[in-house]
């Protein structure tokens, strides 16, 4: 199954299943949770079904395109069901099946994991789920974000696109998948690894970082002021994605490091409560 | 007799409410019918678990509560009847109203008041399963877990989700609701089978047990423990492996994460063997829960043994399966790979360098700083401890190093691997064996499948005494010592490492040394002297001088008393645990400065072996009597021997003298019995000289003189420890 044959499935599935499919978010975060699709809106505490492909970024795993299973960027599928589903399991392997994966043919797992987000003041219980040994699918049962308690919880399940199609194409290397059964997932993004790892690590500016982390901040914090929550929300992402380049620059301390998560989960809560307040009333 | 069977089914647990949880909710059913239904030994509750369900099973029940007679009390005895004594109206009616009709029930009490017509009623116990379905509930929402959430109602909490209640009392339901679950006669089998059956109907307790061992599900933890252990043994024996040591709680973990447990053995490609065998067998445990094989000369074989959680007797799935697992381990094992080779491309001295940016505490510098200092400090200790010349110069190699490979890729990846990829690294650097041994043993004593590992040789144990003692009094002068529970940064068990190397390596050194060394050499009128490289970017300006400018310099006399008062309690709890008494241990550290670790405990050991001997008992006698004498003049030293001229004074400075040059001379130096041997000739001249001589009188002078003889000699026996504070 090529890569977009992979997305298109899993996005069947879950349009069938009631999912709303969302485009991706149009700004670097480092998963799918960061999107406003998930931060914000479980914060309503609605009805809210999505799905959609997460373009994210992982500065420090990025490895010059030269490791076959680190990337700086990658995919992610994130489906978001609230309220709770007793099903939700039983769903989430019915999904497997609809990407040729039978559930009853291999050893599926669902392996304790505890996920706790610092920077979005976010905790919840779940598991890594397991393809026989192969971690292929976090899945979070979410009862808190932005330090408010959630209530209905939200489930979050996100699928690791490259892990599963290197499953299903038994490719050794994610940069030798199929994307399309013409190009693959290496035509389009090898040399993206090499630049972004290149940035990432040698060339990115830490004074121009450091400064641009204090006018988001600074931006996010007036918009705040202004109660427009989701613009407040957008810069506190960039806000994090600038931590992000930081830490991979290796630009911070510890203590720094844990300074500006704080500076980061403070405006992250300030959001949530905003939203809370003015969205859900 | 009746039984009873409770399955409370659930989204996978984690492994460790596997291992725990049933029992919990087993004697919480237990407590419940031992309560009720006043039952004894007959009764039995069985508990069992794996991930997806808590199974409480229990015999020989009776149907319901015993029958109960209860007295109810009617009107006075004086309105019951009347003339003729036939029932009077309110007689009448209490016996209406207790559905009474023959008046011959009716019986009489006395009670304080005066006397009562009564009757007694029955009532009929209740329904175990009526019982049972109003206690369960409640009993679920108290539990405690280790972590636990809510999925629909907030007074619900549960590790994950309950999915599904079975609740049977012999063929019947027992019904409860719980939030969103009512409880009902159906289960559910392996979980990768739900498509083809997705629930099983229970008809009864016989047939629940047998259809889950039909499925392959082996309930009981214990059972399936070594279940999976003896098919792992018959599956090296058929590879010709042997199976690496493990944990038990490894082995926990794996019982934990199935419930149909059936291992599946694969291969990974010979190349990685080039990989250190720690390496492997960390990515192997840790990441993928394999167990890693090794052949019968101890060497790692590119195998593994993974225990699924299938019945995987079809040859596809357990084809499958196989090549899944292999092909994940590759993958992983090419990432370990990627990183220790990039490692190897550079030089220690490049990781070194790189220690700068790694904070070891706020306010306490970089791990290149703290190394730098353990350095210094270790070299104190060790010619304290008296090292040869050689061993101090390892150990200067050794301590620079000990650091090094916090800065790898290999130790970001995978942290356990610190101290072993310091050895590997300095090793391949052309490191003496001595030297790189050291950064791996410096995190001894560590605990191993039960047992104490301790660091081979004095090189390894001083860089492990180094690190800690740097990182004691490092805190201490934060002012950061944990008291309470809590002790974030370990800071306890530092000490605990301390005290237990230097007992095991018998080192003697003098803790307040090192601590007044320790300030000295690194502060100085509050600033630091030990300064980082001065490379540090900005970014980097925190400082090991911050935290202390503002506290160390005023309260260092405060300071350094915690940190030996924190020694001191340390050391007396393990003295404790090992055993001794503890009049034994406060006669040799209580109320004296706390100093040298391992002196003191071959003291408290000679004591407690001494202690009922006749010698010893005798010297305590007397030591008590000075004691009890002098005790308000503890600060009179001094005598003038020209005035101590009667003979018993005489005689007494005689044999004073002649003990004190006896133990000074002797060799070895620890001969406590020795010691006592000597000190006891004081004896007979003690007991004579308070016999015949009055140590209070009216002259002054000449008492003080009597009473600084007399602390003299308690000042030397206290060498030993204070006799006062041994009881008898």
């Amino acid at each position: 199954m090529d890569f977009q044959h992979l997305i298109f499935k899993l996005q069947n599935f879950w349009s069938d299943f009631g999912c709303i499919i969302l485009q991706p978010f149009d700004m670097e975060v480092g998963a799918g949770t960061f999107a406003p699709y998930t931060f914000l809106k479980c914060l309503e505490g609605k009805n809210w079904k999505v799905a959609y492909v997460q373009p994210s970024r992982r500065s420090t795993d990025g490895r010059y395109g030269e490791n076959p299973n680190r990337l700086a960027r990658y995919y992610q599928f994130q489906v978001i069901i609230q309220p709770y589903i007793k099903e939700i399991q039983e769903i989430y392997l019915k999904s497997l099946k609809s990407v040729n994966i039978d559930p009853c043919r291999h050893d599926i797992r669902f392996v304790e994991d505890d996920w706790e987000s610092p920077t979005l003041g976010a905790w919840g219980l779940g598991w890594e789920v397991w393809l026989d040994g192969m971690e292929i699918t976090q899945f979070t049962f979410f009862q808190q974000i932005g330090g408010i308690e959630l209530n209905p919880i939200a489930t979050e399940i996100t699928y690791g696109l490259e892990r599963i199609a290197m499953y299903l194409q038994e490719k050794e290397s994610v940069f030798d998948l199929s994307w399309n059964g013409r190009l693959t997932y290496g035509d389009i993004h090898k040399n993206d690894e090499f630049e972004s790892s290149k940035y990432n690590f040698e060339y990115s500016s830490g004074d121009i970082l450091f400064s641009l982390f204090d006018l988001f901040e600074k931006e996010a914090k007036s918009l705040l002021a202004c109660k427009l929550v989701k613009p407040a929300y957008e810069y506190c992402l960039k806000c994090s994605h600038v931590f992000n380049q930081l830490e991979a620059r290796g630009l911070m301390s510890v203590s720094e490091r844990m300074n500006y998560i704080l500076r980061v989960r403070s405006l992250a809560k300030s959001c949530a409560v905003l939203y809370k307040e003015t969205a859900v009333s | 007799m009746s039984e009873f069977l409770l399955e409370i089914g659930s989204g996978e647990l984690p492994y460790k409410e596997v291992r725990e949880l049933h029992s919990k909710i087993g004697s919480a059913i237990l407590d419940f019918f031992k309560l009720n239904l006043r039952m004894g030994g007959e009764l039995s509750v069985e508990s069992y678990s794996t991930l997806r369900r808590i199974v409480i099973f229990s015999k020989n029940l009776p149907l319901k509560y015993p029958d109960r007679e209860i007295e109810v009390i009617g009107p006075p005895l004086k309105i019951a009847y009347d003339h003729s004594s036939a029932p009077a109206v309110p007689l009448i009616q209490f016996m209406k109203k207790n559905n009474i009709s023959d008046a011959k029930r009716i019986k009489i009490v006395k009670l304080e008041k005066g006397a009562y017509v009564a009757c007694v009623k029955k009532i009929k116990g209740k329904s175990i399963n009526m019982a049972l379905a109003e206690f369960l509930p409640g009993m679920i929402k108290q539990l405690q877990f280790k972590k636990s959430m809510f999925w629909t109602s907030p007074d619900v909490r549960y590790p994950r989700p309950i999915l599904w209640i079975l609740a049977l009392f012999d063929n019947n339901v027992v019904k409860f609701s719980l939030g969103d679950i009512r409880s009902g006669n159906i289960s559910y089998l392996l979980r990768n089978c739900s498509f083809r059956s997705p629930s099983v109907k229970i008809k009864n307790i016989p047939y629940y047990f047998n259809k889950l061992k039909e499925n392959g599900i082996i309930l009981n933890n214990d059972d399936r423990k070594s279940f999976i252990k003896n098919m792992l043994a018959k599956t090296c024996g058929k590879a010709n492996a042997v199976l690496m040591e493990y944990d038990d709680e490894f082995m926990d973990e794996i019982t934990g994460m199935s419930e149909c447990p059936y291992p599946v053995t694969g291969n990974f490609d010979h190349k990685f063997l080039s990989l250190p065998p720690e390496l492997l067998s960390l990515v192997m445990r840790k990441h993928q829960r394999f167990f890693p094989l090794k052949d019968k000369h101890g060497g790692i074989l590119p195998a593994f043994v993974g225990i699924s959680n299938t019945a995987a007797d079809d040859k596809n799935i357990y084809n499958n399966i196989k090549q899944g697992y292999s092909r994940v381990l590759t993958a992983r094992l090419n990432d370990a790979d990627f990183f220790y080779k990039d490692d190897l491309k550079k030089p220690v001295k490049y990781f070194i360098e790189k220690t700068k940016n790694i904070l070891f505490y706020e306010g306490l510098g970089s791990y290149y700083e703290k190394v730098n200092r353990l350095s210094t400090v270790g070299m104190l200790i060790g010619e304290l401890a008296s090292f040869s010349e050689k061993e101090l110069s390892e150990f200067k190699k050794a301590s620079l190093l000990l650091k090094f490979d916090l800065a790898s890729q290999i130790v970001h990846e995978f942290p356990e691997m610190q101290g072993i990829a310091g050895r590997i690294y300095a090793e391949k650097a052309g490191e003496d064996k001595t030297v790189s041994k050291a950064i791996e043993e410096h995190y001894f004593p560590l605990s191993r499948a039960g047992k104490k590992i301790m660091p081979s040789n004095n090189v390894s144990a001083l860089c492990s005494i180094s690190d800690r003692i740097d990182t004691v009094i490092s805190f201490t002068l934060l002012n950061k010592l944990p008291d309470g529970e809590s002790d974030p940064f370990a800071i306890r068990r530092a000490m605990i490492g301390i005290i237990e190397l230097t007992m095991d390596k018998k080192y003697i050194f003098s803790l307040n040394s090192v601590f007044d060394f320790y300030f000295k050499n690194f502060f100085k009128k509050g600033e630091k002297i030990l300064q980082g490289s001065g490379l540090l970017p900005k970014v980097f300006d925190y400082g090991f001088e911050k935290g202390f400018k503002k506290i160390a310099v005023e309260n260092l006399p405060a300071l350094h008393a915690s940190f030996i008062s924190f020694a001191k309690a340390r050391f007396k709890n393990i003295m404790l645990g090992m055993g001794y008494k503890y009049d034994e241990i406060a006669s040799v550290v209580d109320d004296i400065l706390f100093d040298d670790i391992y002196t003191s405990f071959l003291k408290i050991d000679f004591i407690s072996r001494y202690k009922m001997h006749e010698k010893m008992y005798e010297l305590t006698f007397i030591y008590k009597r000075i004691n009890n004498i002098t005790a308000n003049y503890s600060d009179i030293n001094a005598f003038d021997l020209s005035k101590l001229a009667l003979p018993e004074e005489k005689r007494l400075i005689r044999s004073f003298e002649a003990a004190k040059n006896k133990v000074q001379k002797a060799t070895p130096p620890f001969d406590y019995v020795g010691f006592m041997e000597a000190y006891h000739k004081l004896v007979s001249p003690v007991n004579s000289f308070f016999d015949n001589v009055l140590v209070l009188t009216e002259d002054i002078p000449l008492r003080s003189s009597r009473i600084g003889l007399l602390n003299n000699i308690l000042a030397e026996l206290k060498k030993l420890c204070d006799f006062s504070k041994l009881s008898y």
